[in-house]
């Protein structure tokens, strides 16, 4: 029941569902509705959620090109820094983006950090 | 990538975690009102990040008026009070007050006695053993837990970013930047760099681009 569910990133705690979800969780708290426990569980339960959704449900592919400005490689986490950023998008659409920074984590494993994966 | 498939997405996330800590919350004895309170929090929250197009919400809510109803709450602690605080949250604060009145206002004998009989109907019934005395404990270890434990959950979050974040960022916007900063979030499959040219295979990715999402499995650059 009460067993931690390590074995899935919380880097999308950081996109803008995440981050919404985050402070909608806060709020709760400091209205003492929920206490941190739960709120914790939640959290694990958005990171599963949200890496099962991308995974079976998007299927949008794209293509990036861009002056690499820097790259750093710790923890099994990759960071890039790209300038002037080109983005197709499926539908032909072009996005041009100044600078993007990509934050890419290791592929079907656990969490370097959490520790304990299964 | 694309931006349309953001709102199905985000929406069939929302389902997957209500649903999928519904049983968390009974077990904690959490009613079921402040679970979906949560629910449309974080919608609303989300339709107003304006990242994608939500159907049926045109219009912002301003996702921070509830806030202030529950703090009128917890001052006056007067059921009459409450029920006229109640506009955000429908027809589940009657559930929530007797909680809040007990402890606040122990006092009012009849509002506690009746709000804790309706307290442990739902699925209150493990933490309260003897009415308002049980309860008090149980509100005042709330909330000195919830002090030190919200440091946990920000401790959990820069260990997060410690991982993927950079010390000497640009100063344009830190973990916070995220609408600011043009940010993917993504896993990799393949990172390979011949000479200058870099070839990565990128997948399930979050972007967010211009205060816009876009979701992606694949991604060359």
């Amino acid at each position: 029941m009460a067993t931690p569910r390590n074995q899935y990133y919380e880097l999308y705690r950081r996109s803008s569902i995440g981050m919404q979800l985050t402070d909608a969780l806060d709020e709760l708290i400091q209205s003492g509705h929920i206490n941190p426990v739960l709120a914790m569980r939640v959290l694990n339960e958005f990171d599963k959620a949200i890496a099962s959704n991308l995974a079976k449900n998007v299927k949008a592919k794209s293509n990036l090109k861009g002056h690499l400005r820097d790259y750093r490689l710790c923890d099994e986490v990759w960071t890039f820094r790209v300038q002037k950023a080109t983005l197709k998008l499926d539908n032909a659409e072009i996005l041009d983006v100044d600078k993007v920074k990509i934050v890419a984590c290791k592929m079907a494993e656990g969490p370097p950090a959490a520790g304990g994966s299964k | 990538m694309s931006n349309k498939v953001v709102s199905q997405t985000y929406r069939n996330i929302i389902d997957d975690v209500i649903s999928n800590v519904r049983q968390d919350f009974e077990d904690m004895g959490i009613e079921k009102e402040v679970l979906e309170e949560l629910q449309r929090s974080w919608e609303a929250k989300i339709v107003a990040t304006q990242v994608a197009e939500f159907e049926g919400a045109p219009a912002l809510p301003p996702p921070r008026s509830r806030q202030q109803p529950k703090a009128g709450v917890k001052s006056d602690g007067r059921v009459d009070v409450k029920n006229e605080t109640s506009d955000g949250l429908d027809s589940d604060s009657d559930v929530k007050q007797p909680n809040k009145a007990a402890r606040i206002d122990a006092s009012d004998d009849a509002t506690a006695a009746r709000s804790h009989r309706g307290g442990q109907q739902n699925g209150e019934s493990s933490t309260a053993p003897s009415g308002s005395e049980g309860k008090e404990r149980g509100s005042a270890e709330d909330d000195i837990g919830t002090g030190s434990k919200r440091k946990r959950i920000s401790n959990d979050d820069e260990i997060g970013s410690d991982l993927d974040d950079s010390d000497e960022d640009d100063g344009e916007g830190g973990i916070e930047g995220d609408i600011n900063e043009d940010m993917v979030l993504c896993l990799y499959d393949k990172v390979q760099r011949v000479k200058n040219k870099w070839k990565c295979v990128l997948k399930d990715g979050v972007a967010s681009i211009d205060g816009r999402d876009y979701l992606f499995t694949k991604c060359n650059g």
